[in-house]
């Protein structure tokens, strides 16, 4: 979705929310499905901006080692998601 | 965007979901945002009256 969206010309912003917060972990393995930081990444390199929740990150242990999550996201407060919100046309909620 | 609609449709106690989405009601509202709630399915669960959440080391929503 991410993808297309860039393709059409758009801005793309991601903001990580509560388990959501895993997807950009460094070295993950899966055998036999992508590699979901891996596809981050790639989103990264074409002028995504990723953002992580503290408050979900910290939960989950992320914000204790020095390098948790894969190049290029960033870990912010949620009233940053406020002000994303703000100054978005569209806001897309996936997962629950 | 002027506004938010900010959707809670799953109990608050067995799932972090509630406690999060009013989160990002508090993030709308500081950001001057005319935030709206809908409680749906066992999202209403969070409106019950005389909540006793300390019980279990909950937040009182």
């Amino acid at each position: 979705m991410a993808e297309s969206a860039i393709q059409n010309g758009y801005d793309v912003r991601i903001f990580l929310y509560m388990d959501g917060t895993h997807i950009p972990k460094r070295n993950q393995a899966p055998q036999s499905f992508p590699n979901s930081a891996e596809r981050l990444r790639s989103l990264v390199k074409k002028g995504v901006k990723v953002t992580s929740c503290i408050r979900c990150s910290t939960a989950r242990g992320y914000t204790c080692s020095e390098r948790p999550y894969i190049k290029g996201v960033e870990i912010k407060s949620v009233y940053d998601l406020g002000e994303w919100i703000k100054d978005s046309h569209r806001v897309i909620t996936l997962g629950c | 965007m002027k506004s938010a609609l900010i959707i809670i449709d799953r109990a608050p106690y067995g799932y972090e979901n509630a406690f999060s989405g009013l989160y990002v009601v508090i993030a709308c509202l500081n950001s001057s945002l005319d935030t709206d709630v809908l409680l749906i399915e066992d999202g209403v669960y969070a409106a019950v009256a005389d909540q006793v959440s300390e019980a279990i080391d909950y937040p009182q929503r």
